[in-house]
């Protein structure tokens, strides 16, 4: 009783991946942090919300379904994968399949910066690739912070040295949680910037204040620097 | 064919007549032989079989539906067969030609990797048997079984739709059917219960090695074109 067949067809799609986008923004390459603050707990269920997905734009991705008479079909969506200075495929569990045009995916963490090509694989095979799709960039750091101490009562230049600052798109800084005028923020070079401090910017009291950067793609300076707060300005 | 019937049946009726007179003629009443009994009831027997149906085609639209066997879902399948009666057996030997087409949907649950949104396959399969009928009077006068199995070719589409996507598969493959049932003599013809079973694993990723329509269970009503 032995069956022979003609021999199957299935339809075969091939991806095409044509931008990347993250929320509202889009762009070749899509620049990414990686080290992205997590999400607050909910405040009810304490779950930690997962990082902020990232969508490959494009088309042609398909899902295949398998053994649909089973207790349990199998279904495969289109492997997401980043080549460059590591290759990293995204847990299956990581990616989300929208419609043949959209995979949303959440790129982990501490990924090594530089470029990387983005391909977006069917499970029949066929694949597509987007050519430095994606850069992964490092948050800003400060390696020091200079005058050591400052007063509240008086305008106060504070000169951070550090990386990597962008004159093009300077950071948003804050201190002791104040955020300061885009025209306070003045990057000297790319391992430079200056905070031009108003007088009475934050309430005084406080022997410490914070200072926190976030670049122009929301990457974090992790930890915050920190400068001591004097009762009294230097002459 | 009936005039050459009835003149075969009237000659042996005058033969037997003319045996038992002669008979009861010589020794007045003498019981029958066992053997004599067995060759009176054979040509009774052949003279019940002249009488059936001088059908040459037997046309058989029907309706069905599929059973639920081995993950297939119920589905609805309409078909037509068409059945040349040979002189074989008695006349009760049929090649039939079995055309079957059925549709079935499969629902998946909405799956948190696809947009949480559930999904849908549609099979659709079209077949073509060659077989060859075993038929029966062993119901006696108002009906009789059947049982007839022989080799197919089956079409089967795949589509399954991810939202504005869609996968199609298909194929044809051969395979083997089988089916059995029984006829109500009703009207100019009969009404027919029929049990259909049909071995074609497909080779479809969508369908593992399913044959797709493994069960069905049909009525229909078969048409007597005589001859």
């Amino acid at each position: 009783l032995a069956a022979s067949g003609c021999g199957p067809h299935v339809d075969v799609s091939v991806p095409v991946v044509t931008t990347l986008a993250q929320g509202a923004v889009s762009a070749i390459p899509l620049n990414l942090c990686n080290q992205r603050p997590s999400p607050p707990a909910d405040p009810l269920t304490g779950v930690v919300p997962p990082l902020p997905a990232t969508t490959v734009v494009g088309a042609g991705f398909l899902p295949q379904v398998y053994d649909v008479t089973a207790d349990t079909p199998r279904v495969i969506v289109p492997e997401v994968s980043l080549h460059g200075p590591i290759d990293r495929t995204i847990a299956r569990g990581w990616v989300n399949f929208r419609d043949p045009s959209a995979i949303d995916v959440r790129v982990a963490n501490l990924l090594p910066p530089g470029f990387y090509d983005v391909t977006v694989k069917n499970p029949e095979g066929t694949s597509g690739t987007l050519a430095r799709g994606l850069q992964v960039i490092p948050p800003p750091f400060v390696q020091s912070v200079s005058p050591a101490s400052i007063c509240t009562t008086q305008v106060q230049r504070v000169v951070l040295r550090g990386g990597v600052f962008s004159a093009a798109a300077p950071p948003v800084a804050t201190v002791a949680s104040v955020q300061l005028p885009a025209a306070a923020v003045l990057v000297d070079s790319p391992t430079q910037v200056t905070l031009v401090l108003a007088a009475n910017t934050f309430a005084g009291g406080s022997s410490s204040a914070s200072i926190d950067l976030t670049d122009a793609d929301g990457c974090k300076l992790s930890p915050s620097a920190s400068i001591a707060v004097g009762a009294t300005c230097a002459p | 064919m009936r005039p050459v019937i009835a003149m075969r049946v009237g000659s042996w009726c005058v033969a037997w007549l003319a045996c038992v007179s002669a008979a009861l003629a010589q020794e007045e009443v003498r019981k029958l032989t066992p053997e004599e009994l067995t060759q009176i009831r054979a040509r009774a027997n052949a003279n019940r079989a002249s009488e059936r149906p001088q059908a040459a085609l037997l046309i058989a639209p029907r309706m069905a539906t599929a059973l639920p066997v081995g993950g297939t879902q119920v589905g609805p399948s309409v078909g037509l067969g068409v059945e040349y009666v040979t002189p074989f057996l008695d006349r009760r030997l049929t090649l039939a030609a079995q055309g079957q087409w059925t549709a079935l949907s499969y629902q998946h649950l909405a799956l948190p990797f696809i947009d949480d949104a559930a999904f849908q396959t549609r099979v659709r399969q079209t077949s073509v048997a060659l077989a060859a009928v075993l038929r029966t009077t062993g119901l006696g006068r108002g009906g009789e079984a059947y049982v007839g199995a022989g080799p197919g070719v089956f079409v089967t589409s795949v589509e399954t739709a991810f939202g504005r996507g869609k996968r199609g598969e298909n194929d044809v493959r051969l395979g083997v059917a089988g089916f059995a049932g029984i006829d109500l003599y009703v009207g100019p013809g009969s009404i027919f219960f029929e049990l259909h079973a049909q071995y074609a694993r497909s080779s479809l990723p969508a369908l593992g090695r399913s044959s797709v329509v493994p069960l069905s269970l049909g009525i229909g009503y078969r048409f007597v074109l005589p001859r």
